[in-house]
């Protein structure tokens, strides 16, 4: 019987320091061992627990899709204890992983409709992960139109710039980069998320919505998908929640009598609805 | 967990003495210590040792089950190499547990809901509970502060049994109830009697008598329908008199929630998991200061409606079998069956 408490090892090949605070970074993972890498089977919208021996683990989404075979990222944001050693770690540095945990995104729901991304900050990780399964060319064609609005602080606080910017010139999906406020060099939009989300006011027929962002965005953002049609069925939030086991085992992540690390992390509206707002 | 087989027969003292001494020989025999102190159980090299004591033992036999700490693996932060090799879990020796209440059995079955049947198998859970033969004693003499009727359980519930015995004026009833105690039974090769119509009737009066001892503060039927509310004003007035000490999750026999940490000398060290409680701020609290529980009242309300509400949806069970330790050990009396009576009441 498999201890499901041993991380597996895994080597870091790449770090990159995606921000201008320098507090978020992307680490790209190799497995050490082949059997690790074969049986990792996620989807997007999964997390794992990144396990630094001797300061402990946490939950952190799968900013990668499976379909970017030879590369496994999680971005970081440097916040508690393991993260801040995390983010002392280098390339050639191994650390350990356990997952893949929680459910993904609603694939299946969302094949042969259009799909609405709704990001903010640093809580773009799944939603890339989600991104790039779905601009993945034998999957491009199982959804239809895909609208991206992705926003941050400042410009210096947008992550995964360089993908932002092939996106917006992609004709694969139609990509809405914001800033609350921009700088002297910043030519693009300025204004919340939600304020623009109103504005390009994208069509909620035939279409579902994933957000996931920070609590303000959120609780912003609901109001505007409503108002544009899209019924709590096809509106998917992503959740975080203080976690230890990611088994559901170990008794804190849940809202009522749900547990984020095996019913969610990815929620919809009409199944928040129906649990207490204790999250 | 296997075909029930109910079989009756009658043990006299001496029988009974015999029984427990052919147990000893061929098993490791666990039960209460009868002191204060963790984990409360005690392993039994001789008759002697062996004593029953009134109502619900000090501690429950969770930990048995779900030691209060518990090493997962150990590391070399220097190698980055695991050993994650466990002696005790290795060996595969049947061990019997003897002289739980049927409390603290059901609290088994609860637990089983948890760790061995929701989702993935917790490895340590799963190979202490397989070896494991339970023993329980109805029970005779139950505490002022007990309440197992009222949450579906009793004196002379078998849940997770796979032997329960009546212990009568002079002898003994012993029932059992799965393959595995039947088992149990003939491997001691006693021989015994079926048991009389009398000694059914004494056993029947003592049950009885034990039930009428069990105060009804609430009833079964307060806890059926939409028995709590989330958005209630009550949970706010509930809380005012808890200290937040989490006591109450540390004698529950259910209360199974655990902590993941690293403890460190030089660069070896090892992970361990310990019991935590809902009742501490900690335990929710995010990296990014945001606490979803902030105060008592959500601490209180999720203990509470953990217990009776969720575990509802999650396992189809209530989470509480009438064991009374919350109620004993609240440094404040806070009464559990009076926060339900209060609840029901809708007060």
């Amino acid at each position: 019987m498999n201890n499901p408490y041993i991380p597996m090892p895994a080597r870091i090949e790449k770090i990159t320091t995606e921000n201008e605070a320098r507090d978020i970074k992307t680490f790209d993972f190799s497995f050490v061992n082949n059997e690790d890498k074969d049986g990792f089977l996620f989807l997007p919208g999964q997390f794992a627990e990144l396990s630094l021996l001797g300061f402990g683990e946490c939950p952190i989404g799968i900013a990668s899709s499976p379909t970017e075979v030879g590369h496994l990222l999680f971005t970081v944001k440097r916040t508690g204890f393991v993260t801040k050693h995390l983010h002392r770690a280098e390339v050639g540095d191994t650390i350990g992983i356990r997952g893949p945990f929680g459910n993904s995104y609603p694939l299946d729901l969302m094949e042969g409709k259009n799909v609405l991304i709704v990001g903010g900050g640093f809580a773009f990780t799944t939603l890339r992960a989600t991104t790039m399964y779905m601009l993945e060319h034998n999957n491009r064609g199982r959804f239809k139109e895909l609208t991206i609005v992705y926003g941050a602080r400042s410009p210096g606080e947008l992550i995964y710039k360089q993908e932002l910017w092939d996106w917006e010139k992609s004709t694969d999906l139609n990509m809405f980069i914001t800033v609350d406020k921009g700088d002297e060099r910043w030519k693009r939009r300025e204004g919340f998320v939600p304020t623009v989300l109103e504005d390009i006011a994208p069509s909620s027929q035939d279409t579902v919505a994933l957000v996931c962002g920070p609590p303000v965005m959120i609780k912003f953002t609901l109001p505007v998908l409503q108002k544009l049609g899209f019924p709590p069925e096809r509106i998917f939030l992503s959740l975080e929640m203080r976690m230890k086991c990611g088994i559901g085992m170990c008794g804190r992540c849940n809202i009522g009598h749900k547990y984020v690390c095996v019913d969610g992390p990815v929620f919809s509206c009409a199944q928040l609805d129906e649990l207490p707002q204790e999250y | 967990m296997e075909r029930p087989m109910s079989k009756e027969c009658l043990m006299y003292k001496e029988d009974f003495e015999e029984f427990l001494a052919r147990l000893i020989e061929g098993h490791s025999i666990f039960c209460p210590s009868g002191e204060d102190i963790s984990p409360g159980i005690k392993k039994v090299a001789g008759r002697e040792q062996f004593a029953l004591h009134r109502g619900p033992s000090h501690f429950s036999f969770k930990h048995y089950f779900l030691p209060q700490t518990e090493r997962l693996f150990s590391f070399d932060m220097a190698s980055n190499k695991i050993d994650a090799s466990n002696g005790e879990l290795d060996d595969n020796k049947l061990v019997v547990l003897i002289g739980l209440r049927p409390c603290d059995a059901m609290a088994i079955e609860l637990l089983d809901q948890v760790f061995l049947q929701r989702g993935p198998e917790d490895v340590f859970y799963a190979r202490r509970r397989r070896r494991t033969r339970i023993i329980s004693f109805a029970c005779s003499e139950p505490r002022t502060t007990c309440f197992c009727e009222s949450v579906g359980c009793g004196p002379d519930a078998a849940a997770s049994a796979d032997m329960v015995i009546f212990a009568l004026k002079d002898s003994y009833i012993v029932k059992t109830i799965t393959q595995c105690g039947e088992e149990l039974l003939n491997n001691t090769g006693m021989n015994l009697d079926g048991v009389s119509t009398e000694k059914l009737g004494e056993r029947e009066q003592m049950i009885n008598e034990s039930r009428d001892r069990l105060e009804k503060v609430f009833t079964s039927e307060d806890l059926n329908g939409k028995i709590m509310d989330f958005e209630a004003s009550y949970w706010k007035q509930i809380c005012q008199k808890c200290l937040g000490c989490g006591i109450c999750t540390y004698f529950c026999p259910t209360c199974h929630c655990f902590d993941i940490v690293d403890e460190v000398a030089g660069s070896k060290g090892r992970r361990i998991r310990s019991w935590d409680s809902c009742m501490y701020p900690l335990f929710t609290l995010h990296a990014s200061g945001h606490n979803p529980r902030p105060t008592r009242k959500e601490r209180m309300r999720q203990r509470i409606m953990h217990k009776f509400v969720y575990s509802m949806e999650q396992y189809g069970r209530r989470f509480c079998v009438g064991c009374g330790r919350c109620v004993i050990h609240c440094p404040v009396n806070l009464d559990l069956r009076l926060v339900i009576k209060e609840i029901a009441e809708g007060k």
